[in-house]
């Protein structure tokens, strides 16, 4: 068998484990210290085993891993997907929230700035002006909430 | 027809999930200088217990996850082996607190059943 086709095998294994867990930053970064643990396995296993087939070592490292309904199963155990689902639900309804808020701030500035004595500013230009600062805000503080949780993970 | 696990088999999942968590913390705390990866984990958690725990080994990561989460474990990143940048779990101070706080009741907990034999 190639390497090409060990490559796969591994990938195919890999991709079964990753369609049962809840996608998201986590479960790649799982995935990746499976893809490390296996090819570890697999060289230790060749070191030991210098004449069997590699195939066949390799089947035997999967086997020792263990099915992805049993990893999904030991997920679910220790209540890291229940944990998860919650915290999803959790961002997703303050993203709401901060872009309810957002809205209200940005259409109350404007009517504010363009019912000024004196101000010559239109309420749809204020509101395009507003939106765009309130979008370049969004990415820029998204940027640095992605960057914050890296080094957490990495800590 | 789905088979329903025996008393005993049901019995020795339970008691395997809370034993192994305990377990990944005993052998991480042997190597509080270096800290240990994954597959390190798992070998010598098959090689010290005789395969004794039956851990199918990929089951091992979601309670590293899960210890993480916890704060009882940090994870920093080595050059592996193999090729690709591993993460190398040690213990915090919280976990190895917790490591000896369990360690206390596994005790006290063999010690009164030897009793009740």
């Amino acid at each position: 068998m190639s390497e090409g086709e060990i490559t796969r095998t591994i990938e195919d294994y890999l991709k079964n484990v990753g369609r049962v867990l809840p996608s998201g930053f986590e479960t790649e970064d799982m995935l990746e210290e499976l893809r490390i643990h296996i090819n570890e396995a697999v060289q230790d296993k060749i070191q030991k085993k210098p004449l069997a087939n590699k195939i066949d070592l390799l089947r035997e490292v999967l086997n020792d891993l263990g099915g992805p309904k049993e990893i999904a199963e030991e997920f679910k155990g220790t209540g890291v997907l229940v944990q998860e689902q919650e915290e999803d639900e959790r961002r997703v309804f303050w993203l709401a929230m901060r872009f309810i808020i957002n809205m209200v701030v940005v259409v109350a500035a404007s009517w504010f700035v363009s019912n000024l004595p004196d101000a010559e500013i239109s309420f749809y230009w204020a509101l395009v002006v507003f939106l765009v600062f309130g979008l370049v805000e969004w990415f820029i503080r998204a940027r640095q909430m992605r960057e914050a949780s890296r080094i957490d993970v990495e800590k | 027809m789905k088979k329903t696990p025996s008393f005993e088999d049901g019995w020795k999942v339970e008691i395997r999930r809370g034993i192994l968590q305990y377990a990944v913390l005993a052998v991480v705390s042997r190597h509080k200088e270096d800290g240990i990866h994954g597959y390190g984990i798992a070998r010598e958690l098959k090689e010290r217990t005789d395969g004794l725990l039956e851990v199918k080994e990929g089951t091992l990561y979601p309670i590293l996850h899960r210890l993480r989460k916890e704060r009882l474990l940090n994870v920093r990143t080595e050059k592996s082996d193999a090729g690709p940048v591993r993460k190398v779990y040690v213990l915090t101070g919280d976990g190895d607190r917790v490591y000896r706080e369990l360690t206390v009741i596994l005790d006290s907990i063999h010690e009164k059943l030897e009793v009740l034999r």
